[in-house]
């Protein structure tokens, strides 16, 4: 299985897995020259697009992937930020949520919906979609659990209907 | 990964109503549009029946099945199997379930069978306080919890839903067929036991008892193929005050399979008036000190 990771997150390998790692604001896929990947992962770095490169990324991954491939996206949680800042209580993860860190600020904070559709938007087909929680390590040192939304969308033939075991 | 069975032709779908004779004619016009809707617009399905069920109320007096032409005076759990029965002897891939008090958005049937789930229900919400999504994960007592507080937009796996607005592929029904018996109880009833928790069959005779906290009842082995027999595989039942819903999507987790909800389809319920999300979300919020 061929896997493309934007951003850091702990991805299962097995013997004869391929991980290629890209920088999501250096990237330019090309699928002649990248070839194709079963799995693209997004860990919290469509929050670092600008606006204007959020689609054609997407799109550029629709083409990168094989049919049937599948998306990971994992943004922080904005209806967590929101929350925490219209009950008048933010915190340190309501701000790296909505803000980033000084090296990779963030542009945008993205709702589960939002997401959804994005991906929707770009040709996928959202397969699970839920709030969870994911590992971040704070200026102090401390490890923390900020809640993110995670999209898991697929690259559905349109002119095939699949059925998923799972 | 999301894969196998693919096929370019439409996704084939029924569409059961286990309860439709009292309703006006303003929800069969939304059942008749999106069907037209789903079917001009869309490239995902092609519909084969509608086949809808009346409700067990006598004075109603109109217990027709439609499309399985046959009449009936039964509650909601025989009627949701009548429907059954009728689906799985057609060409359908799908059923798709929805009350006659709910009303589901236009294009939710495509949307749903391209999500590739076999299982999977949009939302609703209790026509009274304190309007909880009608969608449930069982807790660690056997007792069932609404999905309170869901996140909006979510596609996520759950213990249990409601018929008013769910999808689901023949090869669930047809899996929880195979992976079971079904049994005659002494008093008449019959109940499917997943065939791995079958240790033996016999002849047992006699009472039922409790002994040490457990129900021996002796169960006969019964076939529901055999000639003259009519009964229909009990996938639906209401019992022990519970909802029938529950009770299928028990069936179907006993052979593995878990009903999904995707939280971006929301329905209307209706009664005197509807109960929409903007209803739940008031609560929620109230709830969480929101508001």
């Amino acid at each position: 299985m061929r896997t493309a990771m934007f951003g850091k997150t702990n991805v299962e390998l097995h013997e004869g897995d391929e991980l290629r790692e890209y920088d999501i604001m250096n990237y330019a896929g090309n699928p002649k020259l990248d070839g194709l990947f079963d799995r693209v992962i997004v860990s919290l770095d469509l929050s670092r697009l600008p606006m204007s490169r959020v689609m054609p990324f997407l799109n550029n991954i629709f083409e990168m992937l094989v049919p049937m491939g599948e998306l990971t996206v994992y943004t922080p949680c904005a209806e967590f930020a929101a929350k925490q800042i219209f009950t008048n209580s933010p915190d340190a993860l309501t701000f790296l949520s909505l803000y980033g860190g000084d090296e990779q600020p963030y542009r945008a904070c993205y709702s589960l919906l939002n997401l959804r559709n994005l991906l929707e938007r770009a040709g996928f087909v959202a397969r699970l979609a839920n709030v969870g929680v994911i590992n971040v390590n704070m200026t102090t040192g401390e490890q923390m659990q900020m809640p993110a939304n995670v999209v898991i969308a697929a690259k559905v033939d349109n002119d095939k209907r699949t059925i998923s075991e799972s | 990964m999301a894969s196998e069975q693919n096929s370019n032709r439409k996704a084939i779908v029924d569409i059961g109503v286990a309860c439709s004779s009292a309703q006006s004619f303003q929800w069969w016009t939304n059942l008749v549009q999106m069907i037209l809707y789903e079917t001009t617009l869309g490239d995902t399905v092609a519909f084969n029946a509608v086949r809808a069920v009346g409700s067990a109320l006598p004075d109603f007096n109109k217990n027709a099945v439609i499309g399985n032409q046959v009449k009936r005076l039964s509650l909601t759990d025989a009627n949701r199997t009548s429907v059954t029965k009728g689906f799985l002897s057609g060409d359908a891939d799908y059923i798709f379930w929805m009350d006659d008090d709910t009303v589901p958005p236009k294009t939710t049937i495509s949307h749903l069978v391209r999500s590739g789930r076999k299982f999977i229900a949009g939302i609703y919400y209790y026509p009274t306080l304190p309007h909880n999504p009608i969608a449930y994960n069982k807790e660690p007592s056997g007792l069932y919890s609404p999905i309170f507080g869901y996140p909006d937009g979510a596609i996520m796996k759950v213990d249990s839903v409601g018929m008013g607005c769910t999808l689901i592929h023949r090869s669930v029904y047809e899996k929880i067929m195979e992976e079971h018996y079904v049994f005659q109880r002494l008093n008449g009833s019959i109940s499917p036991i997943h065939k791995s928790k079958v240790k033996s069959l016999g002849d047992a005779e006699g009472e039922a008892y409790l002994e040490n906290g457990v129900w021996h009842e002796p169960y006969k082995l019964i076939d529901l193929n055999a000639e003259g027999e009519d009964r229909n595989f009990p996938f639906y039942q209401l019992e022990y005050n519970r909802t029938e819903d529950h009770y299928f999507c028990e069936l179907a987790a006993s052979v593995g399979i878990y009903p999904y909800v995707d939280t971006a389809v929301t329905c209307d319920h209706w009664k005197l008036k509807p109960t929409r999300h903007e209803d739940y979300v008031k609560v929620r919020d109230e709830l969480e000190d929101i508001l």
